[in-house]
């Protein structure tokens, strides 16, 4: 089975989850902690009609889905800070819009080139360099971004009523957050499509989250686990002959199924080092 | 010395229209002044007026020391991956350089924190299985740990045993021994005459000054309106809480 990593293909795919799992711990613990699941499967969809038009436009795919992406996650983020709409309701709305357009654009109007589904579920054997170049550009910014603002992301995710009254620079953190995985979510597009992004960003977070008793554990658990879910659905994808996003969707879906599962029925792993006692 | 002195303050969110206004007092190092007031009075814009976090209309604040807001226990996640020692570090983030780690110093001061509020044995505990009144313990040791010489409470009280209860108010009364001043907003009327001050708001400042002299039936009345129930004609009276979803 293994022996299917001497394909350049499969190498190549290898490294694009290689790099995404990073990706995964980083952001992932911060998507599940800050409830932002829904958003960043909003800005994955938003990005879908971005991708339709980008071939016959002549715009790189990666700029027109961050174009779109980015301007979809701009438009949530103020909506967060109205609170005329809901966030929720606003992403919904927004996410059917982009669908529909998308689909509009790629049935007749526009003479896209591009395979839907490969837009919607991607296209993990068919990652080239330059889709590896924009996910270690979304690596390193995401890095970056969490060497200055890790801690305060932390904190708001904790109780975000206190955050500027603990001094820190709440808006900027949080502006840099959604800027970030706005980012992480466009550059996972060509491995697991518009629909399917969550299945790295935020499956493997959530699994692990159900046992993780602090932050780093969370983060380094997701990224273990992100590679761990893209590898085994790739390899399996390759023995199967199915398609490797779906694959890995399942298989981080089944994952999930089962650490619930154990969470439900199994020892308890998720306590602090002792119990307290009422005083 | 005074540790916080606000004089002609207006706050409020739209230009113009104050939501609390005819502030006017001066806070002493060392006391602990109750904040007393109908749900919708003022007490939450008061401390983010104090806080710098709702715009000032006109007046002015001034601040002896940094300040820093405690929430109620429930407004924090209790489900977060988090330790007490990890959220009383939160209060040492602001000073720790973004490039740098918390490293040895950080832990001491949110160490020492955890200790003065009694809970240097539970630091390792996952916030979540705390209780209520430790919890709010842990959230008075992460303001601690920004240094804080004022410190804002929001209901503290509210849901905590009776002997966690105790514990918190002697915590008060140290921490004011210190030289620290606290503002702790409640609905107990009874409370707020073992406090030191009591600050009376409803929409503006209806009375301020040493409990004796403020908490007369009239002020209580004046404060609480139609929210208040008198149980005979002295000052005995309770709060009846109509909350707004």
């Amino acid at each position: 089975m293994l022996d299917a990593f001497q394909l350049p293909f499969i190498q190549r795919a290898a490294l694009e989850i290689v790099l995404l799992a990073p990706l995964a711990g980083i952001l992932g613990a911060q998507i599940v902690l800050r409830h932002l699941a829904f958003f960043t499967h909003g800005v994955g969809v938003a990005a879908f009609p971005g991708l339709v038009v980008a071939g016959p436009l002549g715009v790189p795919p990666a700029v027109a889905a961050l174009g779109v992406g980015g301007g979809f996650a701009a438009l949530l983020e103020r909506s967060h800070r109205s609170r005329r709409l809901g966030a929720d309701t606003a992403t919904a709305l927004l996410v059917v819009f982009a669908l529909a357009l998308g689909v509009i654009l790629a049935s007749d109007v526009f003479e896209s080139g591009s395979e839907v589904d490969q837009l919607l579920f991607g296209s993990l054997l068919a990652i080239g360099t330059a889709e590896l170049l924009g996910t270690a550009l979304a690596l390193t910014l995401a890095l970056a971004a969490a060497a200055f603002a890790r801690r305060v992301w932390i904190a708001i995710a904790f109780e975000p009523q206190s955050g500027a009254a603990l001094g820190l620079p709440v808006v900027l953190a949080d502006r840099l957050l959604l800027l970030t995985i706005a980012v992480a979510t466009i550059s996972a597009l060509a491995a697991v499509g518009a629909l399917l992004v969550s299945a790295i960003l935020v499956i493997p977070a959530a699994t692990v989250r159900l046992f993780a008793p602090t932050v780093l554990s969370l983060e380094l658990g997701s990224a273990a686990l992100a590679l761990l879910v893209g590898l085994g659905g790739l390899l399996l994808s390759y023995e199967l002959d199915s398609p490797p996003g779906g694959t890995i969707a399942v298989i981080g879906g089944v994952v999930f199924g089962l650490a619930l599962l154990l969470r439900a029925f199994g020892p308890r792993l998720t306590t602090g080092s002792h119990r307290s006692s009422r005083r | 010395m005074s540790a916080v002195t606000v004089s002609a303050l207006e706050v409020g969110y739209l230009p113009g229209v104050p939501v609390l206004a005819e502030l006017d007092f001066v806070v002493p190092e060392g006391v602990v002044v109750a904040v007393l007031g109908p749900n919708g009075g003022g007490k939450t814009t008061l401390f983010r007026g104090l806080l710098g976090e709702a715009p000032h209309i006109r007046g002015r604040v001034e601040l002896e020391g940094p300040i820093a807001y405690v929430p109620q226990t429930e407004r924090a996640r209790l489900d977060f991956p988090a330790s007490a020692l990890d959220v009383a570090l939160m209060g040492t983030y602001a000073d720790t350089p973004w490039y740098r780690r918390s490293g040895p110093r950080q832990r001491r001061v949110a160490t020492s924190a955890l200790e003065q509020v009694g809970l240097s044995d539970l630091a390792d505990t996952r916030f979540g299985l705390l209780s209520g009144g430790q919890r709010q313990r842990v959230l008075i040791a992460r303001a601690l740990s920004r240094r804080a010489s004022t410190l804002l409470l929001d209901e503290p009280l509210s849901g905590v045993d009776q002997s966690s209860g105790k514990r918190i108010l002697d915590l008060f009364s140290e921490l004011a021994r210190e030289g620290r001043s606290l503002f702790v907003s409640t609905h107990d009327i009874e409370q707020a005459r073992s406090f030191d001050l009591v600050l009376c708001l409803n929409g503006r400042q209806i009375a301020f000054g040493e409990p004796a002299a403020v908490l007369s039936p009239d002020v209580i009345q004046r404060t609480y309106g139609g929210e208040l129930i008198r149980l005979d004609d002295t000052a005995q009276a309770i709060v009846v809480q109509h909350h707004h979803h």
